[in-house]
């Protein structure tokens, strides 16, 4: 790419520049999209996202713009993107939420797998309750439905 | 999913979210609300589920007296695998994204078509006809065979060999059934085909679907017999010139399935070579990968192939299941038999997908 050495800065919700190459910043599918659509302004506006989790997210895309860049090697490289993914995504809940919601509203694809991957392989061995106050979802059972439902698929929770 | 409180994620990635569940998690869900109750009969939410599930394979095989089977994932290890939902006791003849397809012991010409992660079957119903049970003495047909492409609705099963009446030869013509469950009902072709008289008990076993072509084997090492389910047409694919000519003379060969590409495996004493039909039509082949057999030295006259990704290849020997990872070119022990005689493994072990392909159709 030509224009691989232009900078662009990502502003925060808190209104912090992050300045970073346009190839770090077409990782975001959304930014790619205003690019095309011919915005050509140098400083994208990202108000849903706050300083820490939009650091957090360039912090991924530029690991695997970079190493997308080395040519030759692909097997180590593979091997070694696989285990930075596996350290990014060893983070607390919350800030695993903020990234899956940041990665949902900027369509980074690649981080948005894996932070679902990491939920579901958190969840999968919970009880539906836990799962509801997890995810903020209301019941909207009646006790005698649900004990219906869960009569139906009492096999799922055995151990 | 409209309701009051205000829910952490937007519909689209509780989606992602849910899709990336083993199925069992997906199904005690199912209690969380009405909408995730509804998720795996959603016809966009099972492609979702299909196409991310497909690609994992793990590796099914009877453990002692048919009664109980086990599951061997190369992550999570050994699970039990349970068939009693169907009520009866069944063989697996054949498997194919996430369905398998059993017969009866007790009962000859009894097939279930069932998906043992959700736990839907369906009872084939038995073909007007009667030349299943005049296919062999025995009363099986030779080869039985599932298809199902996890981007569209159905399932068919076939069971094909060649006509013979009880104490005669074969008559040269190789009878076709095959059953369609959009129609429900079994329908009969009969061609003439040469020289396909052997397949060995693997052959038999490893059926391969890609491309809505199901293939097999034969064991005279010369072709893969493959069938189009779409013109009912049989048709010989060739294996590898450096198969075929036999030179290796003592080599094992066996058909598998890799990354929804046709693949066999070939073995020697030393090595092990994966090859893959790249392209389909000209039937080109190319080698994946070539693997030294030296850590398993002891063990290669006894081990064969069943299934495998990209990434890894499982394979079953008497008592044991092993998974060679092709990256870090590790050999696994992942199962061990206990205890005394039994049945070998290689020769129950079949390749299964964990996938909510659904089976019942009910009309």
């Amino acid at each position: 790419m030509s224009e691989s050495n232009k900078k662009i800065s990502l502003i925060s919700s808190e209104g912090e520049a992050f300045e970073v190459s346009e190839a770090v910043a077409r990782e975001f599918e959304i930014v790619a999209h205003m690019l095309e659509d011919g915005c050509s302004g140098s400083s994208i506006p990202i108000t849903t996202v706050d300083s820490n989790i939009l650091g957090k997210v360039i912090e991924y895309c530029t690991k695997h713009v970079e190493v997308g860049n080395v040519e030759g090697n692909s097997e180590k490289a593979e091997k070694d993107l696989e285990e930075f993914d596996k350290r990014f995504i060893a983070v607390e809940m919350n800030t695993l939420f903020s990234l899956i919601l940041a990665a949902n509203y900027l369509n980074v694809k690649g981080l948005l797998n894996i932070g679902c991957q990491k939920v579901a392989d958190t969840i999968k061995d919970m009880k539906p309750e836990e799962v509801r106050s997890i995810f903020n979802i209301e019941n909207d059972y009646t006790p005698a439905e649900e004990e219906v439902v869960r009569k139906e698929n009492e096999w799922a929770f055995q151990p | 999913m409209g309701n009051p409180k205000d829910p952490l994620f937007p519909d689209e990635v509780i989606l992602q979210i849910l899709a990336r569940l083993p199925v069992k998690s997906l199904f005690r869900f199912k209690s969380v609300c009405k909408a995730w109750c509804l998720l795996p009969s959603d016809a966009y939410f099972i492609t979702l589920f299909n196409q991310l599930s497909v690609k994992e394979q793990t590796l099914v095989a009877e453990v002692s007296d048919s009664s109980s089977l086990i599951c061997v994932d190369s992550l999570r290890g050994v699970s039990e695998f349970s068939l009693e939902f169907l009520r009866d006791r069944v063989r697996i003849r054949a498997s194919c994204n996430g369905l398998l397809c059993c017969a009866s012991v007790p009962e000859k010409g009894v097939y279930y078509v069932c998906n043992p992660s959700t736990r839907e079957f369906w009872v084939l119903p038995r073909s007007r006809e009667r030349p299943v049970t005049r296919f062999y003495p025995d009363g099986e047909a030779t080869l039985v065979g599932l298809a199902c492409d996890v981007g569209k609705k159905g399932f068919c099963v076939v069971m094909a060999g060649y006509h013979r009446l009880f104490g005669h030869r074969p008559d040269g013509s190789f009878v076709c059934l095959v059953f369609d469950s959009e129609s429900n009902k079994w329908r009969k072709f009969v061609s003439a085909l040469e020289g396909c008289g052997g397949f060995t008990h693997m052959s038999k076993n490893q059926v391969v679907f890609v491309d809505g072509k199901l293939h097999w084997l034969m064991s005279g090492l010369c072709y893969v017999l493959a069938l189009d389910l779409e013109h009912d047409v049989w048709r010989k694919v060739s294996l590898p010139d450096e198969i075929r000519c036999g030179d290796g003379g003592g080599n094992r060969v066996y058909l598998l399935e890799l990354d929804g590409f046709v693949s066999v495996i070939q073995l020697s004493d030393v090595w092990m070579k994966i090859w893959k039909m790249r392209d389909y039509e000209s039937e080109v082949w190319c080698v994946v990968d070539s693997i030294s057999l030296r850590c398993i030295k002891g063990l290669v006259p006894g081990i064969f192939p069943i299934c495998q990704t990209g990434e890894y290849v499982f394979l079953a020997t008497h008592k044991q299941v092993l998974v060679y990872q092709r990256r870090s070119k590790l050999w696994k022990e992942m199962f061990c038999v206990k205890g005394s005689y039994s049945l070998p493994l290689w020769f129950s072990a079949h390749a299964f997908r964990s996938t909510i392909v659904p089976c019942n159709y009910a009309l």
